[in-house]
């Protein structure tokens, strides 16, 4: 009947970007958000046709959240949504972080149409841009609610007031006429709110004493749950066959907390139908219904809160034990710390000795803790520094009072323990011998030794160094230079321009891109542009640019030149690919020998 | 051509070397006789550490211009006569004192940041980027800054004769990688070439000093140099000292509230 799905983003990414924007903004938002919530209940599980109940949506902690189409269920007409209504609240249960809650609900009506047994599938919510749907709820419409004198429901709290945080439980007794024994095979309890109720956690149930007669009834149609049997009771003058459900709740917010009006059917169920197809059939139901239920939550007030304060709210006793007792400064202690009484036992934080002063004394290595619904145990590992200790001081709790309405603390007494100094300390290190360093200076040099300085260079030696380095550089240039340093750049481009015409005689497929192949590489090894070749006496520009070239060469080149320019522009035979490019080739070759 | 070559590079090493020991100069044996009678007052067991400061200030008297280690032993002696006289900001200056004539001593390190932690000061070593850059620069001393730059030079040069005398690309790659570490072996020499003009001053007066326009009680206060901060000494009266601060201001404070760390 009640609800609860926790929302889930579609893509991994999504998660993984929410993840890393809830680590990055964890620091900056002091009160930080829970996870979204989805909420979805009736008003009523059982209704009598021509009634209406109230289908109740509440989203809680989401950004952005709306709900979406109703679904339509056959016999039932339900909605529309009416407008939303919001409120935000501030949680600091359990001593922790304030949490800011922010809650939206949604209600429509459900008008039943016909009598039967309903289930309106999963309600939809748009959720922080995904999508959350709720489980189906049952809903039972019937045509008359006859039985309201022949049975008894039932329920009453442990108290209508409490402070945020401050347990509290719900008892619901129930039962029907005994005249009826014989007639009653099937009872079914409807409780809408059965599940997680905005606003409230539920506790552990306290377990049933021992020898208690328990027997199982439907729970909410779909499941089961098991009831304590009560001795047969007489109301009404009457006999009545009793039973009874507790339940234990802890608010995690201010504002009311509401128990809708919960229901208990109790009927005859015989089985019908052929070999083939059997089945069960009510023959014969009655109704009883019990008031609905508000329990009033206030906060907890922020007048006289005590710094340490860790959320323990309600009565407490404490008990203290400490074994051994006897120890080696060092020695580890168990002390063990256990709460009881009427109160949040489970959710509040317990102490931290290692945060107080009084136990500067001890190192605390750590704690184990217990939780049942009655009872708080700690077991702190402890060990004294030294053999000065005497005493475990005491372990204190804040605690709210919510009878006083005031805070309080419950503390345990102090436990003597006898601490003996260890003859040889050398197997512990300094903090667990009661030794605790403190940095001071390093001390003054106590014997004088005559430390020579290191012999200075001095400024101008390592400016004279530096700038002997362009003229050591210059000289060593010209050094290579005369040595023929074929990584020198002049003998790099040297055989950069031959390489090129290498490669343009290889790809060149006519007379003129030879010639102009032979012009490129003139033109590189004499800063000309490669057209001032044409048609220029080579004998007398080698002559004026004193480039000892021998008049072989220039002879080869020019004729070579002759013919391709013929070739290209004469409209003679073209010369033989081949032997252009090895006569090219020798000629670049020998020239470049010769200094060009 | 190579022989004259080799010659010429020998006679270029000669000269180094030649003006490279020119330059040394020992302590007297005074120096250790006031250190020792520093010491014993130091050490005695009711401390008197009036008359250890005396002794040592004496001796760094004695220094001046020689031997950096025991400069820098006595600067860090008298900053453990300040710190346990409970003046941690003059303990704190006498250390960065110490520092700067040997700046990879680790005890003068940790006396620093011990003083500087007493005195309510940041630490001398922030850890940050900046901080570790200046503290890689500044983690040589002059002298070795000095022989590290020669030896960049001479790397280089060595290299400029060997690309010359074996062709190839290797020798040249070679020179232009020990060109590039050289150029950052000469930075600590640099960037103490650059401050060798500053002489600084470290702020020892618990509230700050103000820095005042001219070198009276009731001049007009210019700026204020807060407790441990550093400026630069440009000239000095009697009693007041002229002062550049980190942010350009410039003006005169009491020479009492200054301690100078060029020693």
């Amino acid at each position: 009947m009640f609800n609860s799905v926790h929302v889930c983003t579609k893509a991994g990414f999504g998660l993984l970007l929410v993840a890393l924007l809830s680590i990055l903004g964890a620091p900056l938002f002091a009160q930080g958000q829970s996870q979204a919530q989805v909420t979805a209940q009736l008003s009523s599980g059982v209704v009598k046709l021509g009634s209406e109940v109230i289908l109740i949506a509440t989203i809680q902690n989401a950004a952005f959240s709306d709900v979406r189409p109703l679904p339509a269920v056959d016999g039932l007409r339900l909605g529309p949504w009416s407008n939303p209504s919001s409120r935000q609240m501030i949680s600091s249960i359990n001593g922790g972080r304030p949490t800011r809650l922010d809650e939206k609900t949604w209600t429509a009506v459900v008008r039943p149409e016909r009598k039967g047994e309903f289930t309106i599938p999963g309600l939809e919510f748009s959720v922080d841009g995904s999508v959350a749907r709720t489980q189906p709820l049952a809903l039972t419409v019937v045509e008359d609610l006859k039985g309201e004198e022949l049975g008894v429901f039932g329920i009453r709290a442990s108290t209508h007031k409490v402070v945020e945080g401050e347990p509290f439980t719900i008892e619901m007794n129930f039962g029907w006429d005994m005249a009826l024994k014989e007639r009653i095979n099937w009872a079914n309890l409807s409780l809408p709110w059965w599940g997680k109720l905005p606003g409230a956690i539920e506790n552990a149930p306290p377990p049933l004493a021992a020898g208690v007669s328990q027997v199982e009834l439907i729970l909410n149609t779909t499941e089961t749950i098991r009831v304590e049997v009560l001795p047969k009771t007489t109301i009404r003058g009457r006999a009545f066959q009793m039973y009874r459900l507790v339940r234990s709740f802890t608010p995690t917010r201010s504002g009311a907390l509401e128990f809708p009006s919960s229901w208990l059917e109790f009927a005859r169920v015989e089985d019908s139908g052929d070999i083939f197809s059997r089945r069960r059939e009510k023959v014969e139901s009655f109704f009883v219904k019990s008031e609905p239920l508000t329990i009033d939550v206030i906060e907890l007030p922020e007048a006289g809160r005590p710094p340490d304060f860790g959320g323990a709210i309600g009565k407490f006793n404490v008990r203290a034990t400490a074994a051994p007792r006897d120890v080696d400064a060092g020695e580890s202690i168990k002390l063990k710390i256990e709460w009881t009484g009427a109160g949040n036992l489970e959710f509040f934080s317990v102490p931290e000795p290692s945060r107080s002063d009084a136990f500067h004394g001890f190192r605390v290595y750590g704690k184990t803790e217990t939780k049942t619904f009655d009872r708080r145990s700690v077991t702190y590992d402890i060990a004294p520094r030294s053999a000065e200790v005497k005493l475990i001081p005491p372990i204190v709790l804040p605690v709210f009072d919510p009878e006083s309405g005031s805070y309080t603390s419950v503390s345990t007494e102090p436990i003597t323990i006898n601490v003996r100094a260890l003859s040889r300390v050398s197997g512990l290190s300094d903090s667990a011998s009661g030794f605790v360093a403190q940095n001071d200076l390093r001390d003054v040099d106590r014997k004088w030794s005559e430390a020579g300085d290191l012999p200075r260079p001095g400024r101008t030696t390592v400016f004279f160094a530096f700038g002997l380095l362009p003229f050591l550089w210059i000289a060593m240039a010209r050094v290579a230079r005369r040595r023929g340093d074929p990584w020198a750049p002049l003998e790099r481009r040297r055989r950069r321009a031959k390489a090129q015409l290498a490669r343009e005689l290889a790809q060149a497929d006519s007379p003129r891109a030879e010639l102009g192949a032979v012009q490129n590489f003139l033109g590189a090894r004499t800063a000309e542009v490669p057209e001032a070749w044409q048609g220029r006496d080579l004998r007398e520009w080698f002559a004026r640019h004193l480039i000892a070239v021998e008049p072989e060469v220039i002879r080869e080149l020019q004729g070579l030149i002759a013919e391709l320019e013929a070739a290209t522009w004469g409209g003679a035979r073209r010369p033989a690919q081949s032997s252009v490019r090895e006569r090219a080739l020798s000629v670049a070759d020998r020239l470049v020998r010769g200094g060009l | 051509m190579k022989l004259f070559a080799m010659q010429w590079l020998g006679a270029v090493l000669l000269l180094f070397l030649c003006s490279a020991f020119a330059t040394q100069d020992r302590g007297p044996g005074e120096i250790e006789k006031l250190y020792q009678q520093g010491l014993d007052a130091y050490s005695s067991p009711v401390p008197d550490y009036a008359a250890a400061s005396a002794s040592w200030t004496a001796a760094l008297e004695l220094t001046p211009g020689a031997n950096a280690a025991e400069r820098a032993r006595l600067c860090k002696s008298l900053g453990n006569v300040a710190f346990r006289q409970e003046r941690p900001l003059e303990a704190a200056a006498w250390f960065s004192a110490a520092i700067r004539l040997t700046p990879r001593d680790s005890d003068a390190w940790a006396n620093l940041e011990l003083a500087r932690t007493k005195a309510g000061l940041e630490p001398a070593d922030r850890g940050d980027l900046a901080a570790t850059f200046d503290r890689v620069v500044h983690s040589l001393s002059l002298a070795e800054a000095e022989w590290l730059a020669l030896c960049a030079a001479l790397g280089i040069a060595s290299l400029i004769v060997l690309r010359a005398l074996v062709f190839g690309r290797a020798a040249t790659r070679w020179l232009a990688l020990s060109t590039a570490l050289g150029a950052l072996a000469v930075v600590p020499w640099c960037v103490q070439l650059l401050e060798s003009g500053r002489d600084p001053m470290f702020v020892i007066s618990t509230a700050g000093v103000a820095v005042q326009s001219e070198p009276r009680a009731a001049a007009t206060k210019v700026a204020l140099l807060s407790a441990g901060a550093r400026a630069d000494r440009l000239e000095e009266l009697a009693g007041w000292v002229r002062v550049a601060t980190e942010h350009g201001e410039r003006g005169w404070v009491p020479a009492e509230t200054l301690l100078a760390l060029r020693r």
